[in-house]
């Protein structure tokens, strides 16, 4: 390796470890690196998912009902498919939809709050109602209802679910451009005779996007609960497509019969996910917004 | 022969104070020590960021607790950085008391004014029956000029000067040894302002207890202080009697900073400026924290903090131009005769 | 007596009331809506390359004025004329970029400044707004120029930098370039230094100074403090709960003050100087809420003299000599 690898290698790993000793040094730190090192997996199971799943989820791996052994590591299920390999590939679906949802939630939310701040008056008041009728409607609630409509598949479930969060984008977006609106360097703006809408993007949006980023990540885990609901209840992803809502369902009806682990793995990587994307949020506050006085 | 401790109402000697932020290690504070007599009022200057508000606190020991004290604070010949909490309680309000910067925030919104009164009287004695409490409650607003039969308002009520008033009155309600006034005229209009100083000179008559008055302004010390401590970079860089100071300054930061305030003169047009801008407290090397803005900087003054030396006419100054010229060292547990 | 070619702003009976936000109940019930009379009623003039300081107290109005007279605030009533534009007709898209001609340098220099933006861009930022400047190139350069002019040196350096990472001393340099780099002929300078250090506020003064001379500017300086007006001001205007109770020339109003609150003013300002015996003349109480000002004169409530005409009549300016006028009936005989 020449020496320019070596030494740029060298640089990079320095600051890998600086800002791994940084996390460290806070209780949410570390919580934030446990976040971050179990998003890593599921996302390395999603995107590899056909190289680290022993067998394919779809179709029968063995006889059913199996515990787990070291054939099937986390069991089979009612039909003979290996449970671990339907919990690598769900990951793929739980993620594709929490990130569909999110983003497409933010993309109408975060506009539409701009605006409303921006230029208040009767607009402002309409566009807050209407959001705030649809933030307070229990969020599973609304997406069973939207989901009904809209019909199963990956894009229609995040769908559903970025209506449900689009409100909670609005709301801060908007609230924050109501402050940031009457500070100082935008008053500024506007005497050098800034347009309005170069004043909403150059002044007011990068002010205030960093109170939606710690929201963002607290949403992906919200979404990936609310799928699971929604396939738990028979309205996301349609069989056999492998789903951990799906599957708790389809694992809860076998409960009496002892078959422990058709409930338990689809739950707990349902839990870990959310717990993840949890920890990684509490890090980004604090990283985002830092408390004087912390204990170090 | 008198002692020690009849002659200082508060001794400081080689405070230092530090505190731990992302970035590293601040020196708010570094061998500050000073006397401050009783009855007199001692004005420690300084621009912000010099340190003077945290000396403030730490007399009251109202740092956060991640700060770092160490040296001597005696008040009364009582080192009272060694007090534990409970101590401290019992003589906060008492023998040591503060006055705020700002009026506004620092009363009680839901608290009436006599019931501000009331809690510090009662914290401090206890046992005082209610009609000596009202006595002393109104002799205390009899002094800052507020008439007693609005004790029974709440702060809103009252105008920002005379929440400023009321605040003086609840620091001395109870005679303490020591005032702390941390800017007290800043935030106040200037009429306002000079009224308050009015009334902060009347006490001094009338009351017995001392005062540490911090403030950047050097004309609300030019009338009210005995003697003035000048602050830069967290050191104290000169200290004289007060008259000296403004007459006959040594340290070149004194000096520039005298040029560089406007006043109401109209026939000196003339305002210097002293080039660049106050140091940060952060990671500081050892050398002289004036030397990048000093005009007669030597190769010393960038090597080496300078020593506190004492001068013939008494006052102290910070700063090795000084040297040769200088009778002693200054040593803070020296006994001695303090000019003025 | 100047001609009126000199003069470059011209302010008529200039109003601003502020409507109090009274609650739900209270609406109802009251027929009358209360407002802050911010303020009330001022004229003055400003001829071109002169600075007219305006100083004050809390509620007396000169803050918003400044505002008023750049029309980022309304008026309720009143002309604002800037040479041959009147401010108030124009529409808001022709105010707009008539605002390359009048700018405000603000009071607190870390607020007025875009966190997130590069401070050589904020500066660049109102070349592009105005299309001054061929293109992106030659607008850096100005801003490097005008970098230089306020003293920001290396200026290559300065101009990626973020707010952030200057001082106070700095940051306010850098709201005067952004102010100044469209040349413009008027500008309200509104507690300039009134955040910055002692030691560096002298800095600044002499900045504003020298490129008052370079760039031939016209400044309203706003400030409450009268010992900073000397170094920069030729005229002072003396205002009280939205109201001018004194002009003239600087000299006029230090030496020879003729309004009582103006006198009180100047016996106010804590002089670093032990000898001066301080012999406060001081009115009693505070600035009263302009919501409901005194009947009259304004001042009357607090001033020494005061008569019962004071309490009955508000006074006109009555000029002491030449350009030097205040509103007291006091001087009513005086009047040459």
């Amino acid at each position: 390796m020449s020496m320019v690898d070596e030494k740029r290698k060298k640089f990079i790993s320095y600051y890998i470890v600086k800002g791994i000793k940084e996390l460290f040094r806070t209780k949410t730190g570390v919580l934030a690196f446990i976040g971050m090192l179990l998003l890593a997996m599921y996302i390395i199971f999603a995107v590899a998912a056909p190289l680290i799943a022993p067998y394919n989820p779809v179709t029968k791996a063995g006889e059913s009902f199996q515990p787990p052994s070291l054939q099937h590591l986390f069991g089979t299920d009612n039909l003979g498919r290996d449970l671990f390999s339907r919990v690598v590939y769900g990951s793929k679906i739980a993620l594709q939809i929490a990130f569909i949802s999110v983003v497409v939630a933010a993309s109408i939310g975060i506009p539409l709050g701009l605006i409303s701040g921006y230029v208040g008056g009767v607009l402002d008041r309409i566009l807050t109602i209407i959001m705030d009728a649809l933030y307070t409607f229990p969020g599973l609630i609304l997406a069973i209802a939207i989901a009904a409509v809209l019909g199963p598949g990956v894009f229609n479930v995040g769908m559903s679910i970025a209506v449900v969060f689009a409100p909670t984008y609005f709301r801060i977006i908007r609230n924050q451009v109501s402050s940031v609106k009457s500070s100082l360097y935008v008053e500024a703006a506007r005497s050098i005779g800034a347009k309005n809408w170069e004043i909403v993007i150059r002044y007011i949006l990068p002010n205030v996007l960093p109170s939606v980023v710690v929201v963002l990540s607290m949403n992906l885990a919200d979404a990936i609960m609310t799928e699971a609901g929604l396939s738990f209840l028979g309205l996301g992803i349609a069989p056999p497509t492998p789903d951990w809502g799906y599957d708790l369902s389809n694992g809860q009806r076998f409960v009496l019969q002892n078959d422990w682990w058709m409930v338990l793995f689809p739950g707990l990587a349902i839990i870990t996910v959310v717990l993840g994307f949890s920890f990684l949020s509490e890090g980004l506050n604090e990283l985002l917004n830092p408390n004087v006085g912390d204990d170090r | 022969m008198k002692n020690d401790a009849n002659r200082y109402a508060v001794n400081i000697k080689r405070l230092r104070i530090h505190y731990q932020t992302r970035n590293g290690p601040v020196k708010a504070g570094e061998d500050i020590s000073f006397k401050v007599r009783p009855r007199e009022v001692f004005g420690l200057v300084g621009e912000s960021g010099c340190g003077k508000s945290t000396i403030g606190q730490a007399i009251l020991r109202i740092l956060p607790d991640s700060t770092r004290v160490e040296g001597q604070i005696l008040l009364d010949d009582e080192d009272i950085l060694k007090y534990k909490r409970e101590e401290m309680r019992k003589i906060r309000g008492e023998k040591v008391s503060m006055i705020f910067q700002d009026p506004m925030t620092s009363l009680n919104p839901i608290m009436k004014v006599k019931d501000h009164f009331m809690e510090t009287i009662n914290t401090h004695k206890p046992k005082i029956k209610k009609e000596k409490a009202i006595d002393m409650i109104k002799k205390a607003l009899d002094a800052v000029g507020i008439e007693s039969d609005r004790l029974n308002e709440y702060p809103f009520q009252f105008s920002g000067g005379m929440r400023q008033r009321t605040m003086i009155a609840l620091a001395l309600i109870m005679d303490p040894t020591i005032i702390v006034a941390d800017e007290p005229t800043t935030s106040l209009d200037v009429i306002v302002q000079a009224q308050i100083l009015e009334v902060l000179e009347n006490l001094k008559q009338s009351f017995n207890s001392s005062m540490l008055l911090i403030t950047h302004d050097m004309g609300v010390v030019a009338d009210m202080a005995d003697r003035i401590g000048v602050m830069y970079g967290g050191q104290l860089v000169e200290e004289n009697i007060k008259d000296k100071i403004y007459k006959e300054p040594k340290h070149p930061y004194t000096k520039a900073l005298l040029g560089s305030i406007p006043n109401t003169d109209i026939k000196d047009m003339h305002l210097s400026f002293i080039p660049g801008a106050p140091p940060d407290l952060l990671n500081h090397p050892e050398r002289c924290r004036f030397a990048p803005r000093c005009p007669k900087a030597m190769e010393k003054c960038w090597e080496e903090t300078p020593h506190d030396f004492v001068m013939q006419d008494g006052g102290r100054v910070r700063c090795w131009l000084f040297e040769k010229e200088s009778e002693k060292k200054y040593d803070p547990d020296e006994v001695g005769e303090l000019v003025g | 007596m100047s001609s009126l070619a000199d003069i470059l702003l011209n302010v008529e009976n200039l109003v601003k009331y502020f409507p109090v936000k009274s609650n739900f109940l209270q609406q109802l019930f009251t027929k009358d809506k209360k407002f802050v009379h911010a303020v009330d009623d001022i004229s003055f003039t400003i001829r071109k390359g002169e600075t007219l300081g305006l100083v004050g107290e809390s509620g007396s109005g000169k803050t918003t004025t400044g505002r008023l007279v750049l029309r980022l605030e309304e008026a309720t009533s009143g002309k604002i004329k800037m040479g041959n534009t009147d401010i108030l007709a124009l529409k808001p898209e022709k105010l707009r970029l008539f605002r390359r001609h009048m700018q405000l340098i603000f009071q607190d220099p870390m607020a007025s400044l875009n966190p997130y933006m590069k401070v050589g861009e904020a500066i660049r930022h109102p070349l592009s707004i105005h299309k001054i400047g061929k293109n992106r190139r030659e607008q850096k350069q100005i801003v490097m120029d005008m970098l230089e002019t306020v003293n920001l040196k290396p200026a290559e350096d300065f101009y990626n930098r973020f707010p952030k990472a200057l001082s106070g001393g700095q940051r306010q340099r850098i709201v005067i370039a952004r102010a100044l780099v469209t040349r413009p002929e008027f500008v309200v300078a509104d507690e300039a230094v009134a955040m910055l250090d002692v030691s560096v506020r002298s800095q600044l003064l002499q900045l504003m100074a020298d490129l008052k001379e370079k760039f031939n500017l016209t400044y309203l300086f706003i400030t409450h403090d009268l010992a900073t007006t000397k170094y920069v001001c030729d005229r002072i205007a003396v205002m009280y709960l939205g109201q001018i109770v004194e002009i003239g020339s600087f000299e006029d109003i230090y030496t020879r003050p003729a309004h009582p609150y103006t006198q009180a003013l100047i016996s106010a300002v804590p002089e670093p100087d032990p000898d001066q015996e301080k012999n406060r003349d001081l009115p009693e109480g505070e600035v009263p809420n302009a919501i409901t000002p005194p009947t009259g004169c304004r001042f009357h409530p607090r001033c020494k003299y005061a008569f019962k005409r004071c309490r009955e009549e508000q006074p006109e300016r009555y000029m002491v000599a030449g350009d030097h006028g205040a509103s007291c009936f006091l001087l009513e005989n005086k009047e040459k």
